[in-house]
């Protein structure tokens, strides 16, 4: 009997050893293929990439490399393939440089809204003339998708994006909105939460911010920042060193590296920092290669007429990758600006409209926090 | 377990050959993929339009404005069409200087525009379009679309000849010129004829100054009315041959061609009617008999009927005579027998007021016969 039991216990001893080697061996197992499977995976993704990045075609690898630099969380793939010297090469042959002009304020002639016509009036002139005339008919543009309230929208579609064009007929309508009263380091509001905080009907996200490893709070911006004749920030730009804002007669004004006493010999009412300038005085800025790579973007811009020019450009989806800096510059001079310059862009362009986002952002959240807008009232 | 033990269990596995043999599968997907993107980047690549772009900049760097010209779209404008004053002045431009060249903003996504910088100015710029034809992966290729250069070239002036005063309009004169018939007369390089000039004809002697059996040479008189100042006359005789026509100094714009004179005759009889026309002006001015002159005419002749009648009592008193400038010519033939000839002198009298001079012109006609020449007739002019 004891010899039995002992058996027994010997048998169910080796069971368990057994059943335990077995769990180990299916555990290793499945590691092992998936740590295979991410292997091949990044085996195949740098194959890809180096024959992308350093492989026969200059053109791929360019794109690539200032697309990736453009955004905060890719920043460092072109540096695994690129030395340093062989990035800032490709950054050189594949940018903008716009003209270092001062903006000519008599380009624009800001129009004034046509009178309501007086009824009595009116039908003193048909008593007149007998002859009906009818009105000349404009023709509307294919494009356009909304118009009311002095507010235009437009469809704007190129070979890799996909956009809006918002367009305010009335500048005066068009100012700065910021996150909070001061920049104190909290974080930044999302967009349809500083147009609420004006009462706006519509806005675009504004000026860069502060924004280490892609991670920033939004709360901090640079360079500039003047809202409703209030100087909210000041610092130095860095990189994007262009303010844009508008004076007290309401006409865009774009400087490089505007300080303080200049923002306010300018009369500048609203103003924010980021660039490139885009067109200024009509003139396009000189585009080398590529101008920048491939990138949701958002940019600025005012016609000689006064209306003002709202640009918004979807990206990094398969829908619309994205545009340069030369395809913003080929809109806005499609849509007759005269004076422009480049926003935020990335995940932070995005267009307001009564309530609702009008294009489609890459923050899943709808929305990353900013700490300043153009909105309009 | 040994290892021997346990590499065999591997290698036995099913987990293991499924295994390594999907990871080989995978590396060799991985590299038949890298192959395949490598191929579709560098179709990409060579459908890129910097690579035109670069071939035609080259042109501008090169200063190849010798090709440039064919493709320039405002060469032939602003050069008018002088092809070595384009090379030369965009030669002298581009000269020293830095060339460079930029990728410029175009409204049209389906045109590439490119600006051509010198010495940092604007130069020229270019344009490259669809070609139409595709690589093997479908990617559009590019090709030139146009050239314009955006300099001004001053072509100099050409130089304006003044407008030369236009001649005032000379009134038409007629210009009369006398050939013996079957001559041809031009005057200035124009061949007269009935349609262009006033013709007549008219003997060249008078009716009976000849013998009957002799025909009387006719000459046509051209009447051609020319605004020329110095009408050039040129008349060329039966044979083709220039001959000269003699302007008159009397009158104006006239000529006259007479026959061809015989030389030979001029020779042979020259002499003779020199004397015989001394001894008709010694006859006429009392200082010769007549029996010498009968003696030349022939028998029956009208000179002898002339020099019978012929009236020299009114000749001038005078000591002596002479002669001067004297001179035989117009020795015509006119048939095996008969000739003409002229005998002209200045028949000088020695009178007591002085010299007198009497210029005389005497024609002869004269007959050979078996007796010799003998003269048939004479005009006294």
């Amino acid at each position: 009997m004891q010899t039995k039991n002992k058996q027994t216990d010997r048998q169910l001893a080796r069971a368990k050893r057994r059943r335990k080697r077995r769990v180990r061996r299916i555990a290793w197992r499945i590691s092992l293929s998936v740590l295979t499977l991410v292997a091949l995976v990044l085996v195949g993704l740098l194959s890809a990439g180096y024959a992308a990045f350093k492989g026969p075609s200059r053109s791929v690898g360019d794109l690539l490399t200032v697309t990736m630099l453009e955004t905060s969380a890719l920043k460092f793939v072109p540096r695994i393939y690129y030395s340093q010297d062989e990035v800032d090469a490709i950054v050189d042959r594949n940018s903008l440089t716009a003209a270092d002009s001062e903006t000519d304020t008599s380009l624009i002639v800001i129009q004034k809204p046509t009178p309501t016509p007086d009824p009595q009036a009116v039908q003193a002139v048909a008593a007149e003339d007998a002859q009906a005339i009818e009105p000349e008919a404009t023709p509307t543009p294919d494009n356009l998708l909304l118009a009311e309230d002095g507010i235009e929208f437009y469809d704007v579609t190129g070979g890799t994006y996909k956009g809006f064009m918002m367009v305010v007929q009335d500048p005066s309508r068009v100012s700065v909105g910021v996150c909070r009263d001061r920049f104190n380091g909290e974080r930044g509001k999302q967009l349809k939460d500083i147009a609420a905080r004006y009462d706006a009907v519509a806005a675009i996200n504004g000026g860069g911010f502060e924004d280490a490893g892609g991670v920033g709070n939004g709360g901090t911006p640079i360079g500039l920042v003047v809202s409703e004749g209030q100087l909210k920030h000041k610092g130095d730009p860095g990189k994007y060193n262009i303010t844009v804002g508008f004076n007290q007669d309401n006409i865009m004004i774009i400087g490089k590296k505007m300080s303080v006493e200049e923002a306010k010999e300018k009369g500048m009412r609203d103003a924010i920092t980021f660039g490139p300038a885009l067109i200024v005085n009509g003139e396009p800025a000189n585009v080398s290669g590529l101008s920048s790579g491939l990138n949701p973007r958002t940019a600025i811009g005012q016609r000689s007429d006064g209306a003002v020019l709202m640009l918004v450009i979807d990206g990094r989806q398969a829908s619309s990758l994205g545009a340069t800096y030369a395809d913003l510059i080929s809109i806005m001079l499609d849509f007759g600006a005269v004076n422009a310059v480049n926003m935020d862009g990335g995940s932070s362009s995005l267009l307001y409209y009564k309530g609702v986002y009008v294009n489609k952002g890459v923050v899943l959240t709808g929305s990353r926090n900013i700490p300043t807008a153009f909105i309009v009232r | 377990m040994s290892r021997r033990k346990k590499k065999k269990s591997i290698l036995k596995s099913r987990f293991y050959q499924v295994y390594f043999a999907l990871v080989l599968l995978a590396l060799i997907a991985i590299a038949i993929g890298t192959v395949w993107l490598n191929g579709v980047l560098r179709d990409y690549e060579s459908a890129q339009p910097v690579y035109v772009a670069e071939d035609v900049a080259k042109l501008f760097e090169d200063s190849d404005f010798d090709a440039l010209y064919a493709l320039d779209t405002s060469a032939q404008q602003v050069s008018e069409g002088d092809k070595a004053f384009y090379v030369d002045n965009m030669n002298d431009i581009v000269a020293g200087k830095e060339v460079a060249w930029s990728e410029a903003y175009s409204s049209d996504a389906d045109v590439r525009k490119y600006n051509v910088t010198v010495g940092g100015e604007r130069f020229a710029s270019f344009t490259l379009v669809h070609s139409g034809e595709t690589t093997k992966r479908g990617n559009p290729l590019w090709t030139l679309g146009s050239v314009t250069t955006n300099v001004v070239i001053q072509k100099p002036e050409p130089t304006v000849e003044p407008t030369p005063t236009p001649e005032p309009e000379r009134p038409l004169r007629q210009c009369r010129i006398t050939v013996p018939k079957g001559y041809t007369v031009t005057v200035d390089g124009v061949a007269l004829n009935e349609e262009n000039a006033q013709l007549s004809e008219k003997n060249l002697f008078e009716d009976g100054f000849l013998p009957e059996d002799v025909a009387n040479p006719v000459m046509v008189d051209y009447q051609y009315a020319t605004d020329s100042e110095a009408p050039a006359v040129a008349v060329t005789d039966d044979m083709g041959d220039a001959i000269e026509a003699e302007q008159s100094k009397d009158r104006e714009l006239t000529w006259t061609c007479s026959l061809r004179g015989n030389e030979n005759y001029h020779l042979q009889y020259g002499d003779a009617a020199y004397k015989l026309g001394q001894q008709v002006a010694k006859y006429i001015s009392k200082d010769a008999k007549k029996t010498k002159i009968m003696k030349a005419c022939a028998k029956d002749s009208p000179a002898a009927e002339i020099f019978k009648n012929l009236d020299n009592e009114f000749a001038t008193p005078h000591s002596r005579v002479s002669f001067r400038n004297e001179r035989t010519l117009d020795f015509f033939v006119l048939s095996d027998r008969c000739f003409t000839c002229r005998v002209c002198f200045d028949y000088v009298l020695n009178t007591s007021k002085g010299e007198m001079v009497y210029p005389t012109d005497y024609t002869f006609c004269v007959i050979r016969g078996d007796d010799g020449a003998k003269l048939y007739n004479i005009l006294i002019s």
